[in-house]
């Protein structure tokens, strides 16, 4: 297990997704046990990026079905495609030939949504079920039906066993509680805010042309906002996109552009609230603490 | 084979001792934990630890909180779950520190974990126990139940709130364009059928922080009771207790059975002890709870009657802190109209400045009063 853990770390790190032993752990158990794992965290801490990531190392597939409200079965699972039926339906008429159902509800007129893809793939895929809290009650049952036997019956056609068992990652950003059931069916995994180090080598795997010690000073930065009493603190993504930012203004110091700075916090801070919230001395203070 | 047996005992040990501490572990789990130290070919307490979270933890404030558990569990250190005398028996039979012997290499993972971290850090909690909680008015069922009563009709004022989400529905509300269209396939594209959506009501939220130390003794049977109604009452709300410390307390309120609830209590009577930090407690419940818990247009409810050994400036920061993040602070003190108690005095006083309410809560009338304030 430890060998896996480790090929594992650095697999993701080779697809640029720096993790520890703890998600590392978290991901080999759910292959060696089969089971899905549950990820919440802040928004922005690189949840979705896990599925990708691991699709990657796996040199796999990866199947993504975004949850929403009102989600059903037919956009999650499969749905005929009723005009090729009803195309087909009125050629056979043209053609004086006889429409059996059977021809009707054929393969050929199923649309495989992401559900019933993964489990039809010859080599297991990692199905990533992102903000499954978005989806209702409903639909969260039907998931935990799906998950337990991988298997998906369409009346029309009968049962379909998986040919592989998929990878399967859920995500939550914790907007509606989920049940018990479905948590009990799944690995946990919390994503916190990462620490200065790893959050360092996250913007260094992803942003390598520029200077570390500006990617320093931007690290150091957002750490502190993070601790900030406010509304929607930055996540990881935020912090990506704000080192970009500054890098096509070709920042190279925090505190040689205070301007550009102060212009380009709107990458990190998202409400009218927190800008209200953060005065420009409190950025001042802070630019100088992390030069 | 009795060293199998003795290390499958271990984590049984380990499950009961999680399951006291509301963590919600099946014996499935506990099936799991073996099949996943076994993968282990050499003895990894870290890597251990964190199979053994992924597996038994199930919300965010358990993964926190697993670390804790784990290390008194396998190093004795000092923590809530372990003062429970089962568990402990349960600790001594399975030689202490537990260790996994027979399982996968056949070295006691926990054994390691403990001389590589001997010393780091055991030793007492950080409560200042006088005595234990008395939860002998539980035994009055009628009175329970009146209380619980009065509390839900009460609660049943509050109005509700219009939520984000939407149902459909065949009449009126908003066209749902996505429906209509499908629904219109089986009557070959004519949208004779046409779907609507309209928005949910939904409860307001409520957050309760209930403080149980010493001081609230006397007025706790009766907040007790009311507590318990508007978290019986509304499938959101949380509920929350706090002396020097915070601990989520919800899934005990909700527990239908009264019997079974008294049990629960008392089984984790280590919960209500000793003195009253306010503002820690607070604060404890920004950092750990408010993130995932507190919303925009939650209503959160401090029970207490205010004495606290903390500074006084500490409770206006984390009041302040506290109102910013939610739609109503309001702060039931049952002292409020009591004979002798100053309400003028400087810790009130700041108090009422930093929260939307500040209620008395020493009687049924006061209650009422309260939930019509709420209302409002």
């Amino acid at each position: 297990m430890q060998e896996k853990i480790a090929q594992l770390i650095a697999s993701l790190k080779s697809c640029r997704y720096i993790t520890d032993d703890e998600l590392a752990t978290t991901l080999v158990l759910m292959e060696v046990l089969g089971r899905p794992i549950l990820i919440e965290g802040e928004a922005g801490v690189g949840k979705t990026a896990i599925a990708a990531a691991l699709a990657c190392a796996r040199d796999t597939q990866l199947i993504r079905l975004q949850c929403y409200e009102g989600i059903d079965a037919s956009s999650a699972v499969y749905e005929w495609n009723y005009t090729q039926q009803l195309l087909w339906i009125k050629i056979c008429e043209q053609r004086d030939e006889s429409v059996h159902e059977s021809d009707i509800y054929d393969q050929r007129f199923l649309l495989e949504r992401p559900l019933l893809k993964s489990i039809r793939q010859d080599k297991a895929p990692v199905l990533l079920i992102d903000e499954v809290d978005r989806a209702d009650e409903a639909f969260e049952a039907f998931l935990l039906e799906v998950l337990s036997d991988f298997s998906i019956t369409i009346p029309e056609l009968g049962t379909l066993e998986a040919r592989s068992i998929p990878h399967v990652v859920l995500t939550s950003n914790g907007t509606r509680e989920l049940s018990d059931a479905l948590r009990r069916r799944c690995l946990f995994h919390y994503v916190p805010f990462p620490p200065f180090d790893k959050e360092l080598a996250i913007l260094a795997a992803h942003l390598p042309e520029v200077d570390l010690k500006l990617l320093m000073q931007i690290t150091k930065f957002v750490q502190t906002v993070r601790d900030w009493d406010i509304r929607k603190r930055p996540g990881v993504a935020e912090t990506i996109d704000w080192a970009r930012a500054l890098c096509s203004f070709d920042v190279s110091l925090l505190v040689d552009n205070p301007d550009i700075v102060r212009t380009t916090l709107s990458c990190l801070l998202k409400t009218t609230e927190d800008h209200r919230f953060v005065s420009e001395q409190d950025v001042a203070a802070l630019m100088a603490k992390s030069a | 084979m009795p060293e199998n047996a003795s290390a499958s005992g271990r984590i049984l040990g380990f499950v009961r001792h999680l399951r006291t501490a509301e963590f919600d572990v099946t014996g499935e789990d506990a099936v799991l934990i073996g099949r996943a130290l076994i993968g282990f070919s050499q003895p990894d307490p870290r890597l251990s630890r964190n199979a053994c979270r992924a597996i038994c933890c199930r919300k965010r404030e358990q993964w926190q909180r697993f670390d804790e558990l784990f290390e008194a569990y396998w190093l004795r250190r000092d923590a809530g779950p372990q003062d429970d005398p089962a568990g402990s028996a349960e600790q001594k039979s399975a030689g202490g520190t537990g260790g996994l012997a027979g399982i996968g290499t056949g070295t006691d993972v926990f054994d390691t974990y403990k001389r590589d971290d001997a010393g780091a850090g055991a030793g007492a909690g950080r409560q200042t126990t006088i005595a234990k909680a008395d939860f002998r008015f539980l035994d009055n069922r009628d009175a329970m139940r009146r209380v619980e009563r009065i509390a839900e009709q009460l609660a049943s004022r509050l109005p509700m709130r219009l939520g984000r989400r939407r149902k459909l529905t065949t009449r009126s509300g908003r066209l749902a364009l996505g429906p209509t269209l499908r629904a219109s396939v089986r009557c070959g594209g004519l949208p004779l059928d046409p779907r609507y959506s309209v928005r949910r009501y939904v409860p307001p939220r409520l957050v309760l922080l209930h403080d149980v130390s010493h001081s609230m003794t006397f007025n706790n049977p009766l907040l007790f009771r009311f507590a318990r109604g508007l978290v019986r009452r509304f499938k959101t709300a949380e509920a929350f207790v706090f002396h020097t410390r915070l601990f989520r307390v919800t899934p005990m309120y909700r527990e239908s059975s009264l019997t079974r609830m008294k049990e629960l209590l008392e089984a984790n009577n280590w919960l209500w002890l000793g003195g009253t930090c306010i503002a820690d407690s607070l604060a404890e419940f920004r950092d750990r709870f408010a993130a995932s818990i507190l919303e925009a247009d939650s209503i959160l409810i401090i029970i207490s009657d205010g004495f606290d050994s903390n500074e006084p400036a500490r409770l206006v920061e984390e009041l302040s802190a506290l109102r910013r993040r939610c739609r109503r602070l309001v702060w039931l003190n049952p002292m409020l109209e009591r004979e002798g108690f100053n309400a003028d005095k400087g810790e009130v006083r700041n108090v009422r400045r930093n929260v939307d309410r500040l209620l008395p809560a020493h009687s049924l009338e006061a209650l009422r009063r309260c939930i019509t304030a709420m209302s409002e």
